[in-house]
């Protein structure tokens, strides 16, 4: 059964390749684009939205997957959050794929897509919409990734945060898809923390990412929710890169990690902004906001950069317990007492023998 | 949405039957026909408005009832359907983009007879409601058709995305753990401590759903 056939009306397309599916979106400006529906149909359930034609773009291969290049990595715009979940991308873009997990459930991950996560939201001039989820939109404008753009008149690459207005709107021309995603390599530990409206994978309230280069020495960081979309926060990065010993990859003063959250925290004023691209499912006080951001870049940093010494004290501590169960063991055997607790036996577990 | 006897609704198929290339008068909105492939089984949908979706169109219009609908935004995953394979809000898909994939709703594993998973999720959780169970079983499914020894953390994330506001996570927990020992042991071993009766009322509440291909 051919799509085409399947669907006999013009209502609902279903290009096979981009130029087809320019060609559709030309014929039926006013057809709503659908690649994973997530978006769509949360405007649509909740009677925001009355699309008049589907061009629906998830057959489009050549919008879905992942190309490793050695200078960069480019995504598909109709790569689904899944797919980001990979082991592939967690090698390469470990705060992308994060950030992939921490978004919606199982259910909608599967069909959610990058572009779909990345486009959200209001339109240009437009009205607040309801869901301005745009989790990967932070770890995107951290990475410095180039936001690629097809219309029939050819190609546009910006850099992605500039494909948003002051107001938080999408700025994409009319007639135009966005293809694709183009990350610069940058070999180096990354992080991503979010706080959600709830524990667990849910919509962001605050998003933090952060990108060490450890070539370029460099790093850059971003934060969401404090603006209409997601703001590179260069000042603190710069700051940080004087902070860490390079030629460990690891921070050696332990006050870094507080300075460097406070320092994300305090420039949260962003000049021009509006507030959040529209609202949040929560109503959540500044003050819990600020907080939240503070915890976030100290944990993201943590996690990413830690501490100098910190996998020789773990090292220290595994050969103390080492010691430890070994001795009790030789003890309990010398003064001949059994060698097993009185509790229920666990496969795996070997309490006499050494092993 | 009743537990038993739940009679598929009313097939829209009539309804604006007037003209098939679009819109049905009065209205104005862009309606399409089409076809299914749910549970292995072709369905024709005629004249359906372009924004419905997946979750609308199975339950309404097919009578496939055992999906629920709980919020519609994707976030309490009662609809969980697989959609080649992959766990998928169906509240989230439009139904016409759902064209050319094999869909599966709970009434395939649970009707007449419950799977594992249906067995085991009306042993441990049939004390709650049971709204939210059809989603569940289906993700608990496609987790254990990749993964027949899940850890306990792998089940936790799977469930993450489903609320159930009666029973705490460990019953879930537990059921999948019991779902993928009888898997593993076989299909008739894993049958054979749990009444039929139990599942089919409390483990998936299917209602009739299953028949409704032949009415359709």
């Amino acid at each position: 059964m051919a799509p085409g056939i399947a669907v006999a009306d013009r209502a609902v397309a279903f290009p096979g390749s981009v130029h087809e599916a320019l060609d559709a979106i030309a014929a039926r400006p006013d057809a709503t684009v659908v690649a994973g529906g997530t978006e769509v149909m949360a405007l649509v359930n909740a009677g925001a939205l009355y699309p008049t034609g589907l061009v629906v773009i998830d057959r489009v291969d050549e919008l879905r997957g992942i190309w490793f290049a050695e200078q960069e990595i480019v995504l598909g715009a109709a790569t689904t959050c899944a797919d980001l979940m990979h082991s592939d991308v967690r090698g390469v873009l470990p705060a992308l794929a994060q950030a992939a997990r921490s978004l919606g459930s199982p259910g909608v991950r599967s069909r959610a897509t990058l572009g779909g996560n990345l486009l959200s939201g209001k339109r240009s001039g437009g009205v607040t919409a309801p869901t301005p989820g745009r989790d990967l939109l932070t770890v995107l404008v951290a990475l410095r990734a180039v936001a690629v753009c097809r219309s029939t008149d050819g190609w546009r690459q910006i850099p992605v945060n500039e494909l948003y207005a002051r107001d938080g709107g999408v700025e994409l021309l009319p007639g135009e898809l966005l293809t694709a995603l183009r990350v610069p390599m940058s070999g180096g530990p990354q992080g991503f923390m979010k706080v959600g409206t709830r524990g667990g994978s849910a919509r962001p309230v605050v998003t933090f990412a952060l990108a060490a280069d450890l070539a370029a020495r460099t790093i850059s960081c971003s934060i969401g929710g404090f603006s209409p979309a997601a703001v590179r926060v260069d000042h603190a990065g710069q700051w940080l890169a004087g902070h860490v010993d390079w030629d460990t990859g690891a921070i050696p003063e332990p006050t870094t990690y507080p300075r460097f959250a406070r320092l994300i925290a305090e420039g949260l004023v962003v000049p021009g902004s509006a507030g959040p691209a529209g609202w949040t499912t929560a109503a959540v006080a500044e003050e819990y906001r600020e907080q939240a951001a503070e915890i976030c870049a100290r944990r993201a940093l943590v996690r990413a950069l830690p501490p100098a010494g910190w996998l020789e004290q773990v090292r220290e501590y595994q050969q103390r317990a080492e010691f430890l169960r070994h001795r009790a063991r030789v003890d309990r055997a010398e003064r001949g007492l059994p060698a097993e607790p009185p509790v229920p036996h666990q496969a795996g577990e070997q309490w006499g023998e050494p092993r | 949405m009743s537990a038993e006897g739940g009679q598929p609704a009313q097939p829209a198929d009539g309804a604006s039957g007037s003209d098939s290339a679009g819109s049905p008068e009065g209205f104005g909105w862009p309606a399409v026909s089409y076809e299914l492939a749910v549970n292995g089984s072709p369905q024709r949908v005629a004249d359906a408005w372009i924004g419905e979706s997946l979750l609308f169109v199975l339950r309404e219009r097919l009578g496939f009832t055992a999906v629920k609908d709980g919020c519609g935004e994707g976030e309490c995953g009662a609809c969980t359907v697989l959609m080649d394979g992959q766990p998928t809000a169906a509240c989230l898909v439009p139904a016409a983009a759902a064209v050319d994939r094999a869909i599966e709703t709970p009434e395939v594993h649970a009707v007449p007879r419950p799977d594992e998973v249906a067995a085991a999720l009306a042993a441990h959780a049939g004390a709650g409601c049971g709204f939210c169970l059809p989603g569940i079983g289906m993700q608990l499914r496609a987790l254990l058709a990749r993964n027949l020894k899940p850890s306990p953390a792998a089940v936790r994330e799977v469930l993450s995305g489903h609320r159930c506001r009666c029973l705490p996570p460990e019953r879930f927990a537990a059921a999948a753990d019991d779902a993928a020992q009888a898997l593993a042991r076989g299909h008739e071993q894993g049958l054979a401590h749990v009444p039929a009766q139990a599942g089919a009322r409390t483990g998936e509440q299917a209602g009739t759903g299953a028949g409704a291909g032949a009415r359709t």
